[in-house]
Parts: C-alpha cells; structure tokens; sequence
C-alpha cells in the first residue's frame, strides 16, 4: 500500500510500457486473478452463481460497451440487442450441431456485423442523434427477437441452453460456468487494456476527441468508428452467449429489453467512461447494489427497525440507490473509477500531498 | 409476529418433550415486483396474501403449532434479480414461490423444477404449465389466459349469441396480449363467429389508433387483453369511440382502480373473475376481526376486498390448504410433498371467494373455472355462475403446447 | 489601493497535481502590468484562478488569497466576478461563432439600460473600426486578427475595471499584433482601465506595461517595472531572444543558465 513506487526506476521504454508498472500492482493483481480462480472453493454457491458470476458477466459486457462509448465516443443505447443477438445465435449454432467453442465465435461475429450495419446507418449522425439511431436498433431486434417463432423459439418465448462442453470441460457445474464466464471476462479486460496502446486504439481516442483532426492525421473516421462498432458488437455478441449458457440457461426476450440496454449505460456512465477498473465497478454496483439494498431494507423490516408497509419497503432501496448514484456523480463526476484512482494517486505521493506537476 | 412465532415455538418446543414431531415453520417465498411492471397488480395482491398468512398463524390452521411466513423481496421484474432472491429464499428453507412476474417465473421455471420446488403462477406465466406431466412443480393454480377467452366467448353466446357476430379483440402487443389468438381461432370455426385483432404498442398509453380501426370494423363484442395503466385508457378510449360499455369484455386485469381512472362510463363494462371481490367473505371478513382490526395488516385497509387483494388471498388459501394436505404425509414439509398436497386439493373454494378447484397430477389449473362479472358502478357484480368454459378445447390446447415444451427439452 | 492582489496563491488541479505554487502580484488601479512566462509555466492557470474558470478544468485554489477591491472574490462564481468587474480574454478568443459581431456584443451587456448599451456599443467600434465594416457576417467568419478584436470588444461590454487578456497576440501577424497592443494601451489610458496582459510576446509587451512578472514553473520568479527586466541580461537571452547583433566571434560554448534558479 505504501511506498510503492520507491525503489522503482524504469530504465528502458519497455519497462515504461508495460501493463502494470508498479511491481505492488503486479502482485495485486495476480493475487486478485488467483483469489477469483478459486472462488468456486470458498464462496457459497448462492453468493457464487447469484452475485459474484452476473457480476463477472455484466462487467464484462460494460467492458464491451465502453470500448465504444469510452474509448471511441460513440453513445449506444441498444447494447442490450447486441447482447441477444449474440445469446440467440450461439443457442440456435449449438443447437445447429456446432462445437460450442465455434458458436461462441460465430455468434460474436453474426453480432458484430448486425452491430456495424446498424453502426454504419447511424455515422452518419453524431450525440444524441446516435441514441436516437442505436434505440431504433434496441426496437427493432426486440421486435424481431419475439414475433419471428424461429428464433424466440415459440408461443412462451423461453429458450433453453442445450448442454455443452468448452474444451472437453463441460458447461454444467456452477463452478465451470463461472470459470468460463470469467476466463472470457479476463480476457476483455486484458484485451481492453492492450487495445488503449495499440495505434487502432489511439485512433479511436482521436476520433473521440475530434473527429475531424482525427482525419487531418490519416485516420479515417468512418473506417474507425466502423470497427469500434464492429470490435464492441463482437465482444458484447459473445458476453451475450456467455450470459445465456452460463446464466440465465433459459432465454427469454425480456432479458435484453430496453430496460438493460439503459442498464449497461448506467454501469459504464457510474464506473467511469473508458475504463476498466470502472467498468467493473460500474457493473457490480449497478447490478448487486439494489440486491444488496433490497436485502438489508427487508431484514431491517424483519427485526422491527422499519415498520412500513411493503409497498414502502419495495421503494425505499430504489430511493436510497438513486441518491447514492446521485451521491456518487457530485462527489466525483467522472465515476466511481475516479474515486479509486484518487485514492490511489493519493497514496502513491504520500506522505506528500502532491505530484509533481 | 415475531413474538408469537417465538412463542409458539417455545409451546412447541416444551410440548416437543412429549409430542412425536415439533411445529414447523413453513416458508413461502413471495418474490415479486413491486416497482417496475407488475406494480398494478403486486401491491394489493401481496398485501392479501401477506394478509391471509397471517390469519393462518393467527387461527392455527395448519395445526400442530405450524406456522406460514412469507420471505417478501423485490425483483423489479428483472430476471436475475429474481435469480439471487429465489436462491436466498431457496437457503432460507422456502419450498414455495409466487413471482408474479412473466420474465421472472420464466428465468427460474427449470431450475424450480430441478430443485423441486413448488412455483404457483397464478395469472401469469405459461398457459401450458398447467399439465402436470411435463410440469410437475409448477401450478397455474387459476384459470389460465385461454381459459378466461374460453370463459368470455361463452357469455356473449349465453347473452347475445355468437353466429355471424363479431368480435374485436384489442390487445397490448406482447406475448401476452396474443394469448386469446389460438382460442378465438378454433372458436370462430365452432361457432361461426368471426374476429379481428387490433394490437396497441406497450404500454397502451395511447391507443387511438387501434380503437379508430375498431371503430370501422364495427364489432358486436369487443375483448380487451392488456394489463395495468393500458386497460382505463382502451376503456375510455372505446367509449369515444362510440363502443358500448356493455360491449366490453375485459381479461381478469381490470379492477377498482381502473374503474376509478374510468369514471361513471365504466358502468356495464365486464371483466373475467376468477375469484370474488368485496368484503362479504367469511375469509375477508375474519381477516379484517383477526388480522387487520389487530394491527397485524401489511397494508393500507382501504384495499381489503379489492379485487387483485383477494386474489392474493385465495392463492394463499389453496397454498396454505396444499400445505396442510401436505403436511399429513409427514414432516418437515418438503416441495415434493406440498406438490403432493396440492394434489390432493379436490372441491376446494375458500370459503365460497373462489369456485371449487381440485388439482390432479395431470391437471394443475384446478379446473378452469371462472364466472363474469359487471361493473355497477361502485363494485363487481357477478353475472354468470362459476363454471369452466371449453374444458376440452383449453385442455387440448394446453396438451399441444406443453408436448412441444417437452419436445424440445 | 491596488485593484487586485493574489497573495500566495496555490491551484491543485485533479487534486493531485500542484500547478501554480504560491504565487503573488499585484495590479494597481488603472496600471498596466504583464505577466510572462513560456509554456505550461501556469500563466493561463493564475488568471483562471482569477477569473473563476478553474472548475471545469478540475482545478481548485488551495490556498492563499484573492482579492479584488477590497473583496475576497475566492468563492464567487465566474459570473458573479464579471459583474463585479472583472473581464477575462480567454485563449484562443473563444466567440460565439454562430452570431454576427453586433449580437456577441448584444449577448455580452448584463444591463438593462438601452442608452447604455449603445454608448458601450458605439465606444466599441469606435476602438476597433474593422469590427463595424464586418457587422453582417458571422462572427465564425471574421478573420484570426478581427475575431480577437471582437474578444477584447466584448470584454469591454461588461464595462469592467480590469481586463485580463490571455496570448491576445496568439497565430496574429506582427503588424496585427503592434495594432491591437496599440489598441489595449488606448484603452488602457483613456478609460483608466487596469490590465493584466499574460503573454509569451515579451518584446512587445514590455514596450507597452508598466510593470511586468516573469513565472515560471508556477513560482513567480522575477518582477518589477518593465524597463528594469528589459535590461536584464537573463531576460534578454530568455524571452527576448538576445541582443540584436549576434557577435559570432563571443558566441557562448556552453548553455547559459538562469540565474534565478541556482
């Protein structure tokens, strides 16, 4: 925790480069990668498959959505539809007689082109007109999703995952779909972290910052915002599967309405636009903490200390999470990612008060 | 409540010295939404059912010193919310659970069905669950959506007639809201009536559109199917549309808030039941002396009665009923016996709030009965006698859908 | 009594990163005074600590003292600072590009006096006749030299006792430049207006103020009047680049230091 950077010069760029400069952050995350590893071991399965797996999932789908959003600027409220594309594809693939492995591919690439085809109609347009343009796309695969009876699957629109295996492991214990979830979510993270320093990166950042000087440099908007459409589909295609074969492992329509496209955003916007750490804590805290409100407002009701009706109680978590996100955005208006590298950056320099400028 | 539970398990306890089995406290998870979609319905409805368990642990029914409590959580109709509440409820020990709430009951159906626990959806969830035999966990418990089409074709024949009449059927544009399509289409053939769909985008806050087509399609019956908010507005809407109250026919979603919403036109509109409302129950009006007039109500008095409160109330009833059947088998009461207890049920009504229902291995509607009743103008008014309409129709209907479940799993 | 004081002042930004530490000068009324500096020495960052403007950018004032008048102005709001008479010309001149000049200047009068507001307006143009002939077109039209005259010309529609001008000479030609310090030291005498001019142009700012603060690295590290710095040699190899006959023959072999920082 202290005096981490004492003691550690870089002495070549490629030191300077690298992911994790500070060896304590190294070792952290190792540490933490390890303690997530073998959580299947120490977590209760209902804090396993109930908190700790939507989280993993979830944040990895924030990570998908911020790649665009955060790093290539694009506003994308229908990224919950990107998320069913790909979660109907991969049921339909495997249930085609294609290896599970293949379909997860399959289905985040049928995801990214939809995506970008949807993405290139709406380049056109920028802001609040982009919203506009990726709803229409949120309405529309919805529409599509419950009344073609082909890919719902029927009258009661629940689809249900068929068995499989992911490298000879098979998808079936809680504790293997939360090691897939996981590997896949790692993964993003890791890939999400190299792609800020590789040159498709920084051009994504340019076009963020300004399209046009972005193009005075060579770098063609179109084409970027293309692929950023293109790359984050894919990711939230195959996060989509991964949701419904390690999940939920019944689809239905309503689990990729509007409501959870609004979600994603909520997660991206509270953790922190274009960043890892925030995305998952964007994720866990919009997903777990009215849970986690819902339960302690009720057993507070349980021992006597709220004696309200239940109507009350439903909402009074819903109040207390929307003063808190609220709370948050005064406190520290770009997110709770903000939060935590302040207080990082605080005992980095301390004992003294400030960097160098 | 505390206290008396505590107490009563102290008795237990003292008279487990000599008694063979101590008193159980059975659990039922009533995991709801009550701040997104459903808000309509689950605040009245938990209100009776929290009500009504009550009453049980307040008159002893299920004897011995057991008792009922209800684990009450929000899902805010979000499917893995209702994930995390069903497996806490599931560790707390209940064997029971009500989502009210189609995408809920929907993310959870197979796991319930693997852990074996018992999943009520009554007005909600899938038509086809009421067969036993490829449901074996899950009860409809009332009268499914084909049934209450079924039931409402039949009054207009019983009222009006059907042959070459004809029907429009407005619907919110939803899986729900296309239910009655199946039924309509096999009973235009049979009784020569024809009908035509009109669909209003979720959620019905503005439907003009739709009711200016109904309007030239110039019905002699109109059904309407949504939920919530959606339903005062096709009301009102018909109405100036020179629609008939008396033509009306609404889904069970239309209660005494939505007569409110209405007004004075609401007179003479219709509604499927599929229990009784009012206070004029023995059941209601023993939770009124022992539950509400004691202070152990869970909500504002002013909704005892309401249509949607006694729904809530005659689900606990047969739940409850299920659960003492179930606890003859033995104790402790586990999802496999409370499924054999519901089983069991046979000619059961509350009291008179609810037609006769009996559930079978085969048949977990209970029946399929329902009546019509009328708005007056301040209450609903029956206008048919309990009975289930179509019996074979709705079964064959179910039978189809559920083997095409089965086949696919 | 001077117009405007920093004593100490010290600005955070992203509550880590010291930018301007402890930093103090004065401007007198209606005197001239410049502060110099080269790039990212927290030129711009003092006079947005001044001006209010450092929210946005994620700064704060930590410490010290701002007074204006005899008022602290550290927790008023930008607009509360202007009405009480202190204009900022921002860098980069920043016009509202889509209205014509006339309804920059519109936009610009907080009062409600008609009469006033065509005095104001008249005085304007009168200063800057370019400005009257473009009066049609849109003010994102008008070129680099007019817009900044626009800037300076909407400043002076809040009728202000200081006017903090940033780089006004920034992408201008010389003759452009030579023309608006003409200008500004007008102004400056006829108006009795204080101004603190931020410039990297020391040659020609130090023709024109008075007085003059060289920061560097957020420290202010010299001052005095201008004549005095002109003269300084350090000054001279620094921002003024040198004397102007090179002698070849006495080139320096090795790279001078700046006395000042030993």
């Amino acid at each position: 925790m202290f005096y981490r950077l004492s003691g550690t010069y870089h002495t070549s760029y490629q030191a300077d480069r690298k992911l994790w400069k500070i060896p304590t952050d190294r070792w952290l995350v190792i540490g933490l990668l390890i303690l997530a590893l073998l959580a299947p071991l120490y977590v209760s399965p209902l804090y396993l498959g109930s908190y700790v797996l939507p989280w993993v999932i979830w944040s990895a789908a924030a990570l998908s959505l911020t790649l665009l959003m955060g790093l290539a600027g694009q506003l994308h409220f229908g990224f919950a539809a990107v998320m069913a594309i790909g979660a109907y594809a991969s049921i339909h693939l495997v249930r085609a007689g294609i290896p599970f492995e293949i379909a997860l591919l399959l289905s985040g690439l049928i995801s990214a082109v939809i995506g970008a085809v949807f993405g290139g109609a709406a380049l056109r347009v920028k802001g609040l007109y982009l919203v506009m343009a990726t709803l229409a796309m949120q309405y529309l695969v919805d529409w599509v999703v419950v009344n073609v009876p082909a890919i719902s699957g029927g009258a009661h629109a629940t689809l249900r995952t068929p068995e499989v295996s992911f490298l000879f492991l098979p998808i079936e214990s809680l504790a293997s779909r939360y090691w897939l979830a996981l590997g896949w979510a790692v993964l993003l993270t890791v890939f999400f972290m190299n792609v800020k320093r590789t040159s498709f990166g920084r051009a994504l950042v340019a076009i963020r910052d300004k399209d046009f000087a972005a193009a005075v440099i060579g770098v063609d908007p179109f084409r970027t915002k293309l692929m950023a459409f293109f790359t984050s589909s894919f990711m939230g295609g195959v996060t989509g599967a991964i949701l419904a074969f390690c999940f939920y492992r019944a689809v239905t329509p309503e689990q990729f309405g509007f409501n959870v496209s609004i979600q994603l955003v909520a997660m991206v916007l509270v953790g922190g636009l274009g960043s890892v750490i925030g995305s998952w804590l964007g994720a866990g805290f919009v997903l777990l903490a009215p849970i986690f409100l819902t339960n302690l407002v009720s057993g507070l009701a349980a021992s006597g200390w709220v004696p309200v009706s239940q109507n009350f109680l439903s909402h009074l978590p819903l109040m207390i999470y929307g003063a808190m996100i609220i709370g948050f955005l005064l406190l520290e208006p770009l997110g709770l990612a903000k939060i935590y590298d302040n207080i990082r950056k605080y005992f980095l320099v301390w004992p003294f008060r400030h960097a160098r400028s | 409540m505390t206290f008396l539970r505590k107490l009563a398990l102290t008795t237990a306890l003292v008279a487990g010295l000599s008694a063979p089995v101590a008193a159980e406290d059975v659990k039922f998870g009533l995991l709801q939404d009550f701040t997104a979609v459903y808000t309509f319905v689950t605040g009245q409805y938990n209100q009776g059912q929290q009500d009504y368990l009550a009453l049980v642990n307040a008159e002893g029914t299920l004897g011995d010193g057991n008792t009922v409590t209800a684990i009450v959580r929000d899902t805010g109709n979000q499917p893995q919310r209702g994930i995390e509440a069903y497996n806490r409820a599931k560790e707390e020990g209940a064997i029971l659970f009500d989502f009210l709430s189609t995408p809920v009951s929907a993310a959870i159906l197979d796991q319930a069905q693997a852990d074996k626990n018992v999943v009520i959806t009554p007005a909600h969830g899938r038509g086809d669950a009421s067969d036993g035999t490829v449901f074996p966990y899950v009860f409809p418990m009332l009268p499914t959506y084909w049934a209450q089409a079924a039931a409402l074709i039949e009054h207009m024949k019983e009222t009006g007639g059907l042959e070459g009449k004809k029907i429009a059927i407005v619907h919110i544009d939803s899986p729900f809201g296309r239910e009655p399509g199946p039924i309509l289409e096999a009973l235009s053939k049979q009784e020569g009536f024809e009908f035509q769909a009109f669909p209003y985008a979720s959620p019905g806050n503005e439907q003009s559109a739709a009711w200016s087509e109904v309007r030239r399609y110039r019905p002699d019956y109109v059904l309407i199917w949504g939920a919530g908010g959606g339903q005062a507005v096709s009301v009102r809407t018909a109405i100036q549309n020179g629609i008939r109250p008396e033509q009306i026919h609404s889904v069970i979603w239309l209660a005494e808030t939505d007569a409110a919403n209405v007004g004075p036109q609401m007179k003479g509109v219709k509604r499927f039941e599929a229990t009784a409302s009012g206070t004029d129950h023995p059941i209601i009006q023993r939770i009124q002396e022992k539950v509400i007039d004691a202070g152990k109500g869970s909500g504002d008095q002013a909704n005892v009665g309401n249509s949607y409160y006694n729904l809530g109330v005659a689900t606990m009833a047969v739940a409850v009923e299920a659960a003492r059947l179930g606890l003859e088998e033995g104790q402790p009461l586990t999802g496999e016996t409370l499924k054999a207890g519901f089983e069991k049920i046979a000619g059961f009504d509350a009291e008179g709030l609810m037609p006769p229902v009996t559930y079978t291995a085969e048949d977990h509607q209970g029946g399929g009965a329902g009546r019509v009743s009328e708005w007056d103008g301040e209450k609903w008014v029956p206008v048919s006698e309990w009975k289930a309409s179509y019996p074979e129709l709705i079964r064959q209907v179910i039978e189809e859908s559920a083997a095409k479940y089965a086949a696919e799993h | 009594m001077p117009a405007l004081v920093l004593e100490n002042v010290e600005v955070i930004y992203d509550k880590v990163f010291l930018a301007i530490k402890g930093v103090s000068l004065e401007v007198g009324e209606g005197e001239m005074v410049a502060l110099l500096g080269s790039n990212g020495a927290g030129k711009s960052t003092t006079l947005k600590s001044i001006s209010g403007l450092l929210g946005p950018e994620r700064g704060l004032v930590t410490r010290g003292e701002i007074r204006f008048g005899d008022r602290s102005i550290l927790n008023m709001g930008a607009p509360e600072r202007v009405a009480g008479g202190l204009v900022h010309v921002l860098e980069g001149r920043r016009i509202f590009g889509h209205l014509t000049p006339d309804e920059n200047l519109v936009a610009a009068y907080r009062g409600r006096s008609v009469a006033r507001f065509n005095e104001l307006r008249e005085q304007v143009y009168a200063y800057f006749p370019r400005l009257k002939e473009r009066i049609k077109s849109k003010a994102g039209y008008l070129s680099g030299g007019e817009q900044q005259m626009l800037a300076i010309g909407r400043a002076l529609m809040t009728e202000p006792k200081l006017i903090m001008l940033d780089e006004p000479s920034l992408g201008l030609s010389p003759l452009l430049v030579q023309e608006i310090f003409g200008i500004i030291g007008e102004i400056n005498a006829r108006e009795g207006l204080s101004v603190l001019l931020v410039e990297q142009n020391a040659a020609a700012t130090l023709d024109i103020v008075s007085r003059a603060y060289l920061i560097e690295q957020g420290q202010v590290v010299m001052s005095g009047a201008a004549d005095v710095l002109k003269s300084n040699p350090d000054v001279q190899d620094f921002y003024l680049g040198g004397a102007e006959h090179t002698d070849y023959r006495n080139v320096k072999h090795y790279r001078r230091r700046k006395r000042w920082l030993a």
